[in-house]
């Protein structure tokens, strides 16, 4: 089974010392969540949450003015929603989820993944995900994406597709089938001031099973046929 | 005084379509006065906006297909007040949205 996006959910998108986003809806156990935490602090980091997983931490924009990163989670008999908490004072922050079901069921979700932001002027300012290699067939691309000034991007010729969205902090994803460099990711342009962040990461889709074939021969309609089964 | 729209997020997929979530907003009075979603997908959702300050939230479920306004009350005793950041940003209000919603 391909992954796929089920399902997204938002929260935040102001100043407090935490965001809690529901659960998206129609998650089940072994689907799995990326979320993308958009802090604009320098100083706070986002606490650990059990069962979560840092992909990508504190990846800053150019400035800096902000922090963005995303971490992965396996559903198992997950709660109504998930709360998120900076680890000091109110910065203002945002969080946007995708949950993907066809993953990989256990271990480590995450084939490879990769952080980058704007360097300043001009074509700083097109929002690219950076290449990643992945090592395995059918990986699902996640980019999580936000910018400054909360504008919504536009997909420009990255071949990804929108997902859940709030305030400049969005999910991205496209399937790629073989294995290998994914290349660049370019999104639309933004204004000059809207500085910008991406995580890049893939997901695992399951491993195939070794497929074991017994197969049972009747000698004696062999031999009545002339042919010796050895 | 005037109202502004400003659209602050969505989701969906090419299958299902799309939803977009707007808020309008006093911009002399700094209130936030309706949330507005344009729902182009054949899924519902749901969305709320919550005051930081005080925990008061209002939230609907959308029906697909469909344009909706959460209308909020701007009296004194239910008003949802802002702030406006430096960056432009609106500041003092969080909000929560689900797609799809049952």
């Amino acid at each position: 089974m391909a992954i796929a996006y089920r399902a997204g959910a938002t929260g935040g998108g102001g100043s407090a010392s935490s965001v809690t986003i529901t659960k998206p809806t129609g998650a089940v156990d072994g689907d799995i969540l990326i979320v993308v935490l958009y802090m604009e602090s320098t100083t706070a980091t986002w606490n650990t949450l059990t069962g979560w997983t840092d992909i990508v931490a504190n990846q800053q924009d150019e400035i800096p003015n902000f922090r963005l990163t995303t971490r992965w989670h396996r559903c198992s008999s997950d709660g109504a929603d998930y709360t998120f908490n900076v680890s000091a004072g109110t910065p203002w922050i945002t969080a946007a989820m995708g949950c993907y079901s066809g993953c990989i069921g256990s271990g480590g979700a995450i084939d490879v993944s990769a952080g980058n932001a704007c360097s300043g002027g001009g074509a700083g300012h097109t929002p690219v995900a950076a290449s990643i290699t992945t090592t395995a067939a059918n990986d699902m691309l996640v980019a999580g994406i936000a910018n400054i000034n909360g504008s919504a991007i536009t997909v420009g010729t990255s071949g990804m597709t929108r997902g859940a969205q709030l305030g400049g902090v969005e999910v991205w994803y496209v399937a790629q089938a073989a294995s290998g460099s994914s290349g660049t990711k370019t999104f639309g342009s933004l204004a000059d001031y809207d500085h910008w962040a991406v995580n890049h990461q893939a997901l695992f889709e399951p491993a195939v099973a070794a497929l074991n074939v017994n197969i049972a021969f009747d000698n004696s309609t062999y031999q009545a046929a002339g042919i010796r089964v050895i | 005084m005037a109202t502004v729209t400003r659209q602050i997020g969505g989701d969906g997929d090419p299958a299902r379509g799309y939803v977009f979530w707007e808020i309008d907003f006093d911009d002399a009075k700094l209130l936030l006065t309706a949330v507005r979603c344009r729902n182009e997908s054949s899924e519902a959702t749901y969305g709320s906006v919550t005051q930081i300050s005080n925990g008061r939230t209002y939230g609907m479920r959308f029906p697909p297909n469909s344009t909706t306004n959460i209308a909020i009350p701007t009296g004194q005793a239910q008003k949802i007040d802002i702030s406006i950041m430096p960056s432009g940003k609106l500041d003092g209000v969080h909000y929560s949205f689900v797609w799809p919603y049952p």
